[in-house]
């Protein structure tokens, strides 16, 4: 494809130079091809940027766009089944690293340019302390004696502002949250202050609040050490607070590029055009504010016991999941469920539909009580209560046809009486999730993330429930498939008349779905009332803080 | 430390205690008894007429408590046990049942735990090799030899090579540990080398199945963790890739083989009786064997109890090592 | 935006390259794995050698030379096929010459030199006619596979102590050797596998308990106690009962591995969001077991059962070569072994230890066809 020039992607930035800044990396023709099973993949066709000294570049694109590889062709991370053409060259400050020998390029790591990655969870090494993981890259690329080490090792863990940092040397990763190990890896990869920081969607796992965290600290750390940072994300607002200039890659070719704001006021490229507007917007659906309730809970509860000792020394707690919590929800209303990770939203729906057998309290689904029925009483009101989860790989079944998916519940449930009947309902709910309804016969590896998102919703519609529960549906998905989903659940609702519980943590898609929300944290809600009013005007300190973080990324 | 080591003792003294009453119900359970073994020897080497053998036989059994009710034989046995350590006797030996078992036992256990070891160090050594040239000619040709030791049974390659040892090469030196000049004789250089010649094919059929073993799930384990994350961190800090490989990604591989130690070990006992039974050494198998077909009750039962506390006191131990090396499991979750 | 355009599910352009070779053909799972297993050398030679035994020992009459009970000269030495007309000219169908001592003596060791008796030429074809038998135990027939067309007696692999051809009865005893294995590995595989999924799905107490008694199982030295158990059976004891009894000490320890890893495989199933969407939409457990769980653990089952065929294929044989095997007119494996115990009888005639080379071929054709489904099983 680098034959057909794109107009909008020249080989060389629009400000190259500009306002007295020297090049630090200049990269030009980068092109990567991977073997695999049954081919050749073309991971990276042609990919040309420019980096200036000290400044924040942003890679932008959806999964499979090829920014990570781009990012590890730099640091030469490749794995072996990978082949980067031999046009392409890397300069940094001046120099052609990809002619470089290994041991040239292991100079390089972790000493001139380092990188951070995205899972911190397993982004250190679980048997060794994190002293000792810090300690390893001082010593590899300076002479230091242990005592040296140390007192480094303690000034770099207290510059990412971890507390109590003479207690931390000695622990193991495990022992830190997600957002002190994302520190810790990046005060690994400024430890020998590199030139160059290439961040690989360093907080897409990380909580809401966390994630503005990190990325402030990466901004304060940067201007005090005038490093330059490439940030690679799908993340649009991230990229417009902390980026000055954007290329945006879509299947290994870069789209557009220009300066930030002007990307992002006057996009050009069609795709640039169709990823801005598949930010989520829009508001909920019209709704009557005297419908009845639907499903109401009351002092639901759900608690666990927890071993968080060690092997020799049990400790047994008692973890309350949700602490005695109220909800009503009415017909065709969406009702938002927001919290970060560990806040109990996913255990308090799950709780709500009796899916989850220890809890305590009242439910009561179209005023009759549900909390004390087995589960033989409830088999009859499942089909009018329904449930999409989070995870579109883990929710098919890979053993069984789509229309066996989709079936079942109307088998379970003696819906239709004979089989092909069963199987015009399974097509009329393909149909209404936007899928074909030829594919009957496929299989779920042979779908893509969105394409599974709305076959499971073609499950969950095909029952004609009047009540869905969705458990962050859209959180494992691109930018523009999350897009169309959401459209899709507005459509159905409008449609069918459905009423939806939409646990989430993306603040963003909440407002563009929900009529009004709730906001959990450690098993209690702290707020709630309708969208525009808690998401513009907070009240609650932790919702303040909540909204801050998702809308202005402000820690 | 101490809770759990108790703990896990305490569980397997029940496992012992059914084990053993397993074991005897299953010894006795055959018609005849070491009265009738005793029977047919006095008639075929002492030419002794059939009824007087008959009485002497009879005497035997009288006077070493044959002839009680099984359930209070089983009484017997464990009050000796529990009191005095006293496991019977050997009617064939004519010995304490300690020391017949105390002379074969520890054998077996030096013989499984040397082939173990070996088997442990070449196999993970083979298994770093294998799966950092993934898709070599090294690879496939060390699949093929982890292959062949995973699928000859022991027992065969044991008679092969008795076979080829005692036909073809017209060996002397199988069917004891030591040639007859060494037997008595203090340690040395050329006893230890007589004794090498001498169990060379035990050790080498025991190891090999470990190696393959361990080769095979060392190569599937490092395979998975070199895809971690955590490893191409270490890369990013530079690394040198052998470095990556033996510093970070060879420990966290190691720990499924040592979780599998409560697997692995029975297989290396099974593997050293198997080879001992065909090459007749005298350690546990060859013992099991004979004394079952003589009735030597106190001897069988006790052999194996012994095997049965020795294989939980292995799984004990990995169990520990396990904690030893993992942190996560030593110091439990997360502090946010 | 309102209705996308209904995208067609594998040919995006976003999607990878790859899954173009999904547009066609059937993805259900046997499919799957097949076509990866094609790709194993090892696999694909275990599954032809394991089929050719299958077929081998059903028509196991037709397949062996000689009738298995035919008693000729004790310990005969296998004979040796040649290429060689009785007139000296070479011939395409195979001759056999019986060894006879020629009358002369070699000067230097004064033994009588032995040489092939041209006098004698049983000539070998296929499709002869031999010692009669019934097809499948219903149909008379007397043609075999190949064989002497003098109808002379003759053996590829020499005779044992009875002067029985080792050859026809290593191949009739694959038939209980065999049978042996098979019905064990049902047995556990039936049992370890309902145990599994039970005590996995069910947890709680029952977990506990099933879990404490399948280590109480597992802590049991296993040979010692098979050759405990086996030797529990009365001398007098006819053949059935042997087997009988080998079954089912067999079957009752060889359950507990398997139990153990379907029932760690079935917790993290029972957790997974399909399961959860099943019960969602009403299912009941045992649905949700049968169509369900017991599907995604049959990958691991499958390999299972081929790696365990070959042990007990082994402990037969091993148990027969210590001297418990079953009786005659039965044939196995492990029965033909049992002569091989002494040391003499190996020296000179080593040619009775040819029942370990039928062992060793069905050991590795099995753990062949065990590794390449291994790698097949898992297509996701």
């Amino acid at each position: 494809m680098a034959s057909t020039d794109n107009p909008f992607a020249p080989a060389e930035r629009y400000d190259l130079g500009a306002h007295g800044r020297t090049l630090t990396i200049d990269a030009r023709n980068i092109e990567v091809k991977f073997k695999v099973e049954g081919g050749i993949v073309e991971a990276v066709k042609n990919v040309s940027f420019q980096l200036h000294k000290g400044e924040t570049i942003a890679l932008v694109g959806e999964s499979g766009s090829g920014k990570s590889v781009t990012a590890r062709t730099i640091m030469g991370l490749l794995t072996k089944r990978a082949t980067v053409s031999p046009k392409t060259v890397i300069k940094l400050d001046g120099d052609d690293i990809t002619k470089y020998t290994p041991a040239q390029m292991r100079g390089l790591r972790g000493n001139k340019v380092s990188m951070i990655f995205q899972e911190p969870m397993s982004s250190l090494n679980p048997v060794y302390t994190v002293g000792a993981q810090l300690a390893e890259i001082l010593h590899l690329h300076n002479k230091l004696t242990r005592a040296e080490a140390t007192s480094r090792v303690l000034e770099l863990l207290d510059e990412v502002h971890i507390p109590d940092p003479a207690a931390r040397i000695n622990q193991y990763p495990h022992q830190l949250s997600g957002g002190q190990r994302q520190r810790v890896m990046i005060a690994m990869a400024l430890a020998n202050r590199p030139d160059v920081l290439i961040a690989d969607e360093p907080t897409t796992a990380l909580d809401v609040t966390i994630q503005a965290q990190i990325l402030n600290l990466i901004k304060e750390l940067k201007a005090r050490y005038g490093m330059a940072v490439i940030l690679i994300t799908h993340d649009l607002t991230i990229v417009r607070r902390f980026a000055e200039y954007v290329y945006v890659m879509q299947a290994g070719e870069v789209k557009e590029h220009n300066v930030t704001e002007a990307l992002f006021t006057k996009p050009r490229h069609a795709y640039t055009q169709h990823l801005l507007a598949s930010e989520p917007k829009g508001i909920a659906n019209p709704f009557a504010e005297a419908s009845p309730v639907i499903l109401e809970g009351r002092k639901v509860r759900v608690s666990y016991s927890l071993n968080s000792g060690g092997f020799f020394r049990p400790d047994i707690k008692e973890l309350i999941a949700v602490d005695s919590l109220d909800l009503k929800l009415q017909q065709r209303e969406t009702l938002g469920l927001v919290g970060e990770s560990g806040s109990g939203k996913t255990t308090f729906g799950q709780a709500l539909i009796r899916l989850l057998i220890n809890a305590t309290g009242e439910v009561y689904f179209n005023g009759e009580p549900i909390h004390n029925k087995d589960r033989r009483a409830m088999r009859p009101l499942r089909s009018r209560m329904q449930i999409v989860f989070q995870d579109p790989f883990a929710s098919l079944n890979p053993r069984m046809s789509i229309r066996q998916i989709i079936e079942e519940g109307l088998i379970v449930n003696a819906i239709g009486a004979n089989s092909r009947e069963r199987v015009e309902r399974v097509r009329q709910a393909l149909r209404d999730a936007g899928l074909p309804d030829t594919i009957l016969t496929r299989f779920p590896h042979e779908f893509s993330g969105g394409q599974r998102q709305r076959i499971a919703i073609a499950r969950a519609i095909a029952l004609e429930p009047e009540f869905i529960l969705l458990d962050e549906p859209t959180s494992a998905l691109d930018l523009s498939v999350q897009a169309q989903i959401i459209d899709l659940l507005r459509k159905l609702q409008s449609e069918r008349g459905l009423s939806y519980l939409f646990i989430s943590h993306d603040l963003k898609v909440v407002r563009a779905l929900c009529h009004r929300v709730m906001v959990m944290q450690n098993g209690r809600i702290v707020e709630q009332g309708p969208v525009a009013e808690v998401l513009t005007s907070p009240k609650d300190p932790y919702t303040k803080r909540l909204v801050r973080a998702a809308f202005d990324i402000a820690a | 430390m101490l809770r759990f080591l108790i703990t896990r003792i305490l569980s397997a003294i029940p496992v012992l205690l059914i084990l053993s009453v397993v074991t005897f119900a299953i010894i006795k359970a055959p018609p005849g008894d070491y009265g009738d073994y005793l029977k047919s020897q006095l008639m075929s080497q002492g030419n002794v007429p059939d009824f007087e053998a008959q009485q002497q036989a009879d005497a035997y059994r009288r006077t070493h408590g044959l002839l009680d009710p099984l359930p209070v034989q089983y009484i017997r046995w464990m009050t000796g046990i529990l009191t005095r350590f006293d496991f019977g006797d050997s009617l064939f030996y004519n010995r304490p049942v300690a020391e017949v078992v105390g002379e074969r036992l520890p054998r077996t256990i030096a013989l499984a735990l040397t082939c173990h070891i070996l088997a442990s160090l070449f196999g993970i050594s083979l298994g770093i090799i294998a799966a950092t040239r993934q898709y070599s000619w090294a690879d496939t040709a060390l699949s093929f030899l982890s292959f062949l030791g995973t699928t000859i049974p022991r027992f065969l390659l044991a008679i092969i090579i008795l076979y080829v040892l005692a036909f073809k090469l017209n060996s002397q030196s199988f069917g004891s540990f030591f040639s007859l000049e060494y037997g008595g004789q203090p340690w040395s250089v050329a006893k230890f080398l007589d004794m090498m010649a001498h169990i060379w094919p035990v050790i080498f059929i025991a190891t090999f199945g470990g190696l393959a073993y361990n080769m095979r799930v060392m190569r599937a384990n490092l395979l998975d963790v070199l895809n971690a994350q955590y490893v191409e961190t270490a890369r990013a800090k530079g690394l040198s890739e052998s470095a990556v490989i033996l510093r970070h990604a060879v420990p966290n591989a190691i720990h499924p083989l040592i979780a599998y130690q409560g697997v692995v070990l029975p297989y290396m006992v099974t593997g050293e009786i198997e080879t001992a039974i065909v090459f007749g050494l005298p350690t546990v198998g060859p013992g099991i064997v004979g004394s079952l077909s003589i009735g030597d009750t106190w001897v069988t039962a006790t052999f194996m109890m012994v095997l049965a506390a020795t294989l939980i006191v292995g799984n004990i131990i990995s169990d520990l090592l396990l904690v030893a090396l993992d942190p996560r499991i030593r110091i439990g979750g997360a502090k946010s | 935006m309102t209705d996308t355009p209904i995208e067609q599910p594998a040919s995006v352009a976003a999607a990878p390259v790859i899954s173009a070779r999904f547009a066609q053909g059937n993805e259900g799972y046997f499919t799957l794995v097949w076509r990866r297993f094609r790709r194993s050398v090892v696999g694909m030679i275990g599954l032809v050698l394991v089929l050719s035994l299958i077929t081998i020992s059903i028509f196991g009459d037709f397949f062996a030379p000689m009738d298995p009970k035919q008693s000729d000269l004790a310990f005969a030495p296998p004979d040796t096929i040649s290429f060689q007309a009785p007139d000296g000219s070479f011939s395409l169908f195979p001759y056999v010459y019986p060894i006879i001592e020629t009358g002369e003596m070699d000067p230097v060791t004064f033994q009588p030199i032995t040489g092939p008796d041209k006098t004698n030429p049983t000539p070998l074809g296929f499709f002869v006619e031999g010692a009669d038998y019934n097809v499948l135990g219903l149909i008379p027939a007397n043609r075999h596979f190949f064989g002497a067309t003098n109808g002379k007696p003759y053996h590829l692999l020499g005779t044992d102590k009875l002067g029985r051809d080792i050859l026809s009865r290593g191949i009739i005893g694959s038939r209980i050797s065999l049978m042996i294995a098979l019905i064990v590995v049902s047995i556990t595989t039936i049992i370890g596998t309902s145990i599994g999924i039970t005590s996995g799905y069910l947890g709680g107490g029952i977990d506990t308990w099933v879990q404490r008694f399948v280590e109480l199982i597992l802590a049991f030295p296993q040979l010692p106690l098979y050759l405990a158990l086996t030797s529990l059976i009365p001398i007098t004891a006819p053949s059935s009962v042997f087997l009988a009894f080998v079954i089912a000490v067999l079957s009752a320890l060889g359950w507990a591995q398997l139990s153990r890893e379907v029932r760690s495989k079935t917790l993290s199933l029972a957790r997974i969001e399909y399961v959860r969407a099943a019960q969602a939409v009403g299912a009941g457990d045992g649905r949700i077991i049968f169509r369900h769980i017991l599907p995604n653990v049959l990958s691991h089952i499958i390999v299972a059962i081929t790696l365990q065929i070959p042990a007990i294929v082994l402990i037969e044989s091993f148990l027969g070569f210590l001297g418990f095997a079953v009786k005659p007119p039965l044939i196995s494996w492990g029965l033909m072994l049992q002569d091989t115990g002494t040391f003499s009888v190996i020296g000179s005639y080593p040619w009775i230890l040819s029942p370990v080379v039928f062992v060793l071929i069905t050991v590795f054709a099995f753990n062949a066809l065990g590794d390449g489904l291994r790698d097949a099983v898992d297509p996701y």
